[in-house]
């Protein structure tokens, strides 16, 4: 049998990291009692990871608590990024860059002729260097990018190219085995009981499931999809060993500790679904919370169809994972205020 | 004679309060923004510091989600179920205001004046998303609608409050920051900054009640006021002697504010309330490169480009600890996409 960590434990793995302070941190764990009420079912609560205070906050702030200097700290001297024109991410490393002053190249596939809008007009303030693809070139973001970073080379430069790394797709969940611990305190603080986390499906809630398993905690865990092109499969889940060596923990994720919800996604990534513009109507109404039209708002109208079809126990807890991404709201500001319903 | 934290801190136990805010508000250094000034050859002081009152975390968050969770309460208190505002579309406080009836469960209609065919964006559309009930009017008929609107709601049996009439919204701004003073008194403390501390941000009521805080508490606290739209300096010298009148009695304390307890600047408020200038774009950006902080084109943009400004210009004693208010304003930006356009 396993031998459980306590939470002081669990953070010695996490301090051999080098870390450096990004986020505003512990985020707040909050009720929402009107949403609660409404629905009539379990307990709701929210995880505000909308409230790091990086450029809009967002959870990957503590991400880039280790990213950035690991890779500063390997005399790395420019970041380049290959992302899609809505990306959370790619805000946020700028933002994360521009704090230690490290040169940043963002390579967006899909954004030309975009409105400037949203994440991209933050990349834009932040001064991201920007390379803006056409659909066509898209089709080969990847040796795009590569190629800048060989003409980088060439200069002189020592380019960090984001997408050749382990690291960057590993650390993610580092920043939240970190944010398991928090939440742990928070939970206990506030007396919960029956916790069942409800979020995207990624590497955030890995993150907690591998905080729980460490810590001997029966969380449960619900991952909603947002992305048919992404299998979960490749993207996170082949990565289980590769934290669990990074972090020496005796206990890493499997795929079936998280319950899947992939009939939310709608029409695909970036195309909001009517009844995420419901589920972002109803969490602001109730509880004065914003989603976003991309993922949260996805994870909400999950959270929210999942109570009413008794997807939850009346008597767990729910806990929301507000992931943040709140730029995105703006982009898709014509359809949100074109929204007619009543809720 | 100096009050105590504890006096300060009993007279705001006393109001009644509905929770909103994220508090404390963290107090950052804003180091290498002033490493770029002092790569330009600017003298600048030793500490710059920035308040991060955007990060309150309500509805993109900003220094009114404490003013208003005494006005909620206030309200509440006075049985009423219907909240009636009117303000500028691209107002902050309107999108407050809908947060806050939307966690209290109170009806809230906001009578949106001026450019009534800017697009639903930023706070408009945030506050359409809380549920609020917009009417997009020009500006010389707000009252008219907002009366309107009273009256109907009146007829329907349900108890409508017309925020701008209530007093209490004059002072209360000035009692949020009161808090705020015992708050950043502490932080300043942790930090063990000695000296002068100047606080920067805008001709409103939060700058106010820091210095009314620090007044009555004997601390060396300056505060210097950005202009963010046209008016008269004096008039607002004078609404906040007036204020600080209020609030002083009602937490009695000696001192109100005279005239000259505020330096207040009126040079870098461009062209319109709502319009920034070339000066604010770059502030933005500058801040933005530096420090990973988004600043907003309406507000903390001109205030931050008044600070840079007066860097650049000498005009600020290096001696002082430099503390600037982010009073948030976040939403907005996105409603001046255009002016970042290459």
């Amino acid at each position: 049998m396993t031998q459980h960590l306590t939470p002081n434990e669990l953070q010695t793995h996490i301090d051999k990291l080098p870390r450096m302070k990004m986020a505003h941190l512990p985020t707040p764990l909050e009720e929402m009692p009107r949403l609660t009420e409404r629905l009539g079912g379990p307990n709701i609560w929210i995880k505000r990871e909308d409230m790091t205070g990086l450029a809009y906050g967002g959870n990957k702030a503590r991400h880039y608590e280790f990213e950035m200097p690991h890779v500063s700290e390997q005399g790395y001297d420019v970041m380049i990024n290959v992302m899609d024109y809505h990306s959370n991410n790619a805000r946020m490393t700028a933002a994360a860059a521009n704090k230690i002053g490290m040169r940043y190249i963002l390579v967006l596939k899909n954004a030309a002729n975009r409105i400037v809008q949203g994440n991209l007009l933050i990349d834009k303030i932040l001064g991201a260097e920007l390379h803006l693809l056409d659909e066509y070139q898209s089709g080969d973001a990847d040796g795009y990018a590569t190629r800048l970073k060989e003409q980088l080379e060439a200069e002189g430069h020592k380019p960090y190219l984001i997408q050749e790394h382990v690291f960057p797709r590993i650390v993610g969940m580092v920043g939240f085995v970190q944010a398991g611990i928090e939440i742990l305190e928070q939970i206990n603080e506030n007396d919960l009981k029956n916790i069942h986390f409800i979020g995207v499906a990624g590497r955030s809630l890995c993150g907690l499931i591998i905080a729980a398993k460490a810590m001997g905690l029966d969380w449960k865990f619900t991952g909603v999809t947002v992305n048919y092109d992404v299998p979960l499969g490749d993207y996170i889940f082949k990565h289980n060993k590769d934290i669990q060596e990074l972090l020496d923990l005796p206990v890493t994720f499997e795929q079936s500790d998280m319950r899947v919800l992939d009939q939310y996604v709608g029409e695909g990534y970036g195309v909001m679904t009517a009844e995420v513009n419901e589920a972002i109507h109803i969490a602001a109404q109730t509880d004065a919370i914003i989603c976003d039209p991309n993922y949260t708002g996805t994870a909400m109208a999950a959270l929210i169809d999942q109570i009413k079809e008794g997807g939850f126990d009346d008597d767990e807890t729910i806990i929301f994972l507000h992931t943040g991404g709140l730029p995105a709201v703006f982009t898709f500001a014509e359809q949100l205020a074109n929204f007619k319903g009543t809720v | 004679m100096t009050v105590t934290q504890e006096h300060i801190r009993s007279g705001l136990e006393k109001l009644p309060r509905f929770k909103l805010s994220h508090l404390n508000t963290p107090l950052e250094p804003l180091d290498r923004l002033r490493q770029a000034l002092i790569d330009e050859g600017v003298a600048v002081p030793n500490r710059l510091l920035v308040k991060r009152d955007d990060a309150s975390g309500l509805a993109f968050g900003g220094n009114k989600g404490r003013h208003f969770e005494f006005e909620i309460a206030h309200i509440l208190e006075g049985g009423f179920d219907t909240v009636i505002n009117i303000n500028h579309f691209h107002s902050n406080q309107a999108r407050f205001i809908a947060a806050g009836c939307a966690k209290a469960g109170l009806k809230y209609h906001i009578v949106s004046i001026d450019l009534v065919t800017a697009p639903i964006t930023g706070n408009l559309l945030l506050c359409k998303l809380m549920g609020a009930e917009i009417h997009r009017t020009p500006s010389e008929y707000g009252r008219q609608v907002a009366e309107k609107i009273f009256t109907s709601e009146t007829a329907a049996g349900r108890k409508p409050y017309i925020l701008p009439d209530d007093p209490f919204v004059d002072v209360m701004g000035t009692i949020g920051f009161l808090e705020t003073g015992l708050e950043l008194e502490e932080q300043l403390n942790e930090l063990h900054v000695d000296g002068p501390v100047r606080f920067w941000g805008l001709t409103g009521r939060s700058i106010a009640g820091l210095r009314l805080y620090a007044k009555n508490r004997g601390l060396d606290w300056r505060a210097t006021a950005c202009q963010y739209s046209p008016g008269k300096v004096e008039d607002f010298k004078k609404d906040t002697a007036e204020r600080t009148a209020q609030v002083a009695e009602m937490f009695d304390l000696e001192q109100s504010l005279d005239l000259d307890d505020l330096t207040v600047l009126e040079d870098y408020r461009g062209p319109a309330y709502g319009e920034p200038d070339d000066r604010v774009i770059e502030a933005i950006l500058m801040v933005g490169k530096t420090e990973g902080l988004i600043l907003d084109p309406n507000y903390t943009g001109k205030s931050m480009s008044g600070l840079i400004g007066e860097f650049r210009s000498g005009r600020i004693d290096p001696d002082e600890t430099i503390c600037f208010i982010h009073s948030g304003g976040l939403p907005q930006l996105f409603a001046h996409a255009d002016k970042f356009l290459d």
